[in-house]
């Protein structure tokens, strides 16, 4: 009896390790998709924030590769020099705990698209929308919200900053609340 | 010989006196030391003798008890001769009335006092009010709001302020953020004109104080961090209509080089330097901007003023000197005409922009009455111009420089230290100064009573690294991850026996470490 028992469990240990995150080398390329209405409010009666959840919020946060590719793109579409790779200066900080538009992929993922009125450019027309996503998910890890094993490590560069998967995350820095 | 050489004398004796760190938010003063460096006093409890430097009466008349333009004067001295206050009552001193601007981000703008009027540009949202100094407490005669696009702060690089405004006329001139220049009518603040010169969408902002001369509104825009292309224009103080653009990029018809322009070092001849000294069509997106100080010269008829840094700050995508760049020109007041040009750093490596003020001074050079024209320059070095060619009579250090090794005097040119060259992929340490230069925009006061020179600098260094930047019109176009330090603590607190600074000044390096990329 016990020997199985220990069996099962080193086989179900053994599957769970085998199974390798999902890896999207082809993101939607179409530039503009993804469109909904971005909310013009937070208020809704029945006490629910209208949120229009996207299931690719989801596929894509917590994924070491989009994550590592958001990374990537800070840099290319230049978002780290206005946010100062996160630190903050002509755009707001991104790795502290304050939101002006909300946290939530969703938000970040509108913020980018769209912009917003004090100065972040929409990059609708910019950037394809997977890559928004992948942006999203990046921003949220600057801020400690994104796990530690699928947050980015290390640059080779001079670092600016610890590296994000050593972020901790800002709205409790590190403590349990 | 002499005078010059004490005033552009580095500091590290008595002489100099030093002000409490002033940390500020952002990345401009950090500690004001003040530099004050005695060309003519030997002890400082003489009489001084009247000294053989002044600006020149055209430029700095007689004190009339207004103040009109944040320079002061044409001359740039910033010197009230205004004597109520002084060392016996200025204890006394209480406050007399406080009024908040309501904004909450870097006042950087001197106000204007004429008759009894005050007047204050905020930074964005650019509010100007006009406050009655002749009735307690100050009360507000008018204000105007130019509600200039919120988008705007998005684009301007090192917060959202202005330089302040100029009077003139019967009218304040200002730069609003979003890229307009507005005359009002200073009794009673209605709209005279409003002139929309820059585009928010490729970058471009307005943070200098306009400067009027003979009936024109000199204007330059701001977005060197941005891939904008500087210009100065000449706007007609009637109505507002742009008479002359200079671009400091370019080819020589558009940067208005024409015959009479003879610059005095052999680097800044031949045709068309504004388009061969960059790879091609770099100079589109190559920064030069014009965000800081301009100086005018009545006799001579010439303004001058600094050219911005060069864009991107990563020097390998522009190889060449990058003309005209971190300079500065002399151009004739009536029809911007460029008369010479003097590059203080050729293919700048470390975001030293030419901005900042330059003071007009008659003086003795090795016996000859000289006009001059003297620039504490974010490259380190206090410049002693003369200002009808160009030609450097002196170039020294005033603190702590290493990331280039002196000025030839002979070429003109700045001499790069190898070991400070930046580059993609590669990690420079401790250059100094830090990029905000080792004094930013700033600027100096030149008293004639003591004829000191009085210059409020950073001392910061930095580690820099290159990295590939992508154009994209209207974002950040800089290329360079920046990391400032504090300088050598011996020059935080010049000849204080028995004191020694701390290493790492409270809350400095917190700050500055975070900031990627951090411009000026
Ligand atoms: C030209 C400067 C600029 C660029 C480029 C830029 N941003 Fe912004 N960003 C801003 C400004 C300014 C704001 C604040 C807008 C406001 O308050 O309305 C902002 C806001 C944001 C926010 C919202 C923060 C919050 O607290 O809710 C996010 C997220 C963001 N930017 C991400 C990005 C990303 C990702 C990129 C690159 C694709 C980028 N930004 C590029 C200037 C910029």
């Amino acid at each position: 009896m016990r020997p199985v028992i220990a069996l099962l469990l080193s086989a179900s240990l053994a599957l769970a390790a085998c199974q390798r995150e999902e890896r999207d080398t082809r993101p939607q390329s179409a530039l503009g998709s993804g469109e909904r209405p971005t909310p013009v409010t937070t208020l809704e009666p029945g006490g629910q924030r209208p949120s229009p959840t996207d299931n690719k919020a989801a596929s894509f946060e917590a994924n070491a590769f989009h994550l590592s590719e958001g990374k990537r793109l800070f840099g290319w579409f230049n978002c780290s020099g206005c946010h100062a790779n996160g630190g903050g200066g002509m755009g707001p900080a991104l790795m502290d705990e304050k939101w002006i538009y909300g946290d939530s992929m969703e938000s970040i993922h509108a913020t980018i698209r769209d912009g917003r009125p004090n100065g972040m450019p929409s990059f609708r027309d910019k950037i394809p929308d997977d890559q928004i996503w992948e942006l999203a998910a990046f921003v949220r890890s600057l801020s400690g919200n994104a796990p530690s094993s699928a947050a980015p490590s290390r640059n080779d560069d001079m670092m600016v900053h610890p590296s994000e998967n050593r972020m901790p995350d800002a709205a409790t820095l590190g403590k349990s609340p | 010989m002499k005078q010059a050489t004490q005033l552009a004398a580095f500091c590290g004796d008595p002489v100099c006196t030093d002000r409490a760190p002033a940390f500020r938010k952002h990345f401009g003063v950090l500690t004001a030391t003040l530099l004050v460096c005695a060309p003519l006093l030997t002890a400082a409890s003489q009489t001084p003798p009247a000294p053989a430097i002044s600006p020149p009466a055209t430029a700095a008349p007689p004190d009339d008890g207004h103040w009109t333009m944040p320079a002061k004067n044409y001359a740039s001295t910033r010197y009230s001769e205004l004597a109520e206050i002084n060392e016996g009552n200025v204890k006394n001193l209480q406050v007399a009335f406080t009024f908040s601007t309501g904004v909450n981000k870097g006042q950087e703008a001197a106000p204007l006092v004429i008759g009894n009027t005050m007047y204050i540009v905020t930074p964005f949202p650019n509010v100007v009010y006009a406050l009655d100094l002749s009735k307690p407490g100050a009360p507000m005669k008018w204000k105007y709001e130019p509600n200039p696009e919120p988008a705007a702060q998005g684009v301007a690089c090192c917060d959202v302020v202005t330089r302040g405004a100029a009077f003139a006329d019967g009218r304040i001139f200002f730069n609003t953020l979003d890229g307009h220049t507005i005359a009002l009518d200073a009794n009673t603040g209605q709209p005279i004109w409003n002139a929309h010169i820059a585009n928010i969408n490729i970058g471009e902002t307005i943070t200098m104080a306009p400067l009027v001369v003979k009936g024109k509104v000199l204007v330059g825009n701001s977005g060197g961090e941005m891939g904008v292309r500087g210009w100065v224009k000449a706007l007609d103080a009637g109505d507002g209509h742009v008479v002359w653009t200079a671009y400091n990029t370019g080819p020589d018809k558009e940067v208005l080089i024409g015959p009479d322009f003879k610059p005095h070092y052999d680097m800044d001849k031949g045709k068309d330097l504004g388009v061969t000294t960059w790879p091609p069509e770099a100079w589109k997106i190559g920064g030069g901007n014009m965000w800081g100080w301009i100086s005018y010269d009545p006799d001579l008829n010439l303004i001058f003023h600094g050219t911005g840094n060069p864009g991107p700050w990563n020097p390998d995508l522009r190889p060449g000197d990058n003309k005209w760049t971190s300079g500065i020109f002399a151009r004739d007041a009536d029809t911007g005409a460029a008369k010479w040009f003097y590059q203080w750093t050729p293919h700048d490596l470390h975001d030293y922009d030419g901005i900042n003020e330059q003071v007009l001074l008659d003086m003795n050079w090795q016996g000859k009455p000289r006009k001059v024209l003297v620039r504490p320059e974010r490259n380190g070095y206090l410049y002693v111009l003369d200002r009808t060619t160009g030609e450097v009579l002196s170039a020294k250090p005033y603190g702590p420089v290493n990331s280039s090794k002196g000025v030839d005097l002979k070429t003109g040119r700045l001499i790069e230290n190898p070991d400070k060259l930046t580059g993609t992929g590669k990690v420079v340490r401790d250059i100094c100064p830090t990029a905000s230069g080792l004094k930013d925009w700033q600027p100096s006061a030149f008293s004639p009573k003591t004829g000191l020179l009085y210059i409020p600098h950073n001392n910061l260094c930095m580690d820099e690294e290159g990295v590939e930047v992508n154009y994209i019109a209207g974002t950040p176009y800089v290329g360079m991850n920046v990391r400032m330090i504090p300088g050598p603590a011996a020059i935080a607190a010049p000849s204080r026996p028995g004191i020694s600074p701390p290493k790492n000044p409270p809350g400095a390096l917190k700050r500055i470490s975070r900031c990627g990329a951090a411009r000026s």
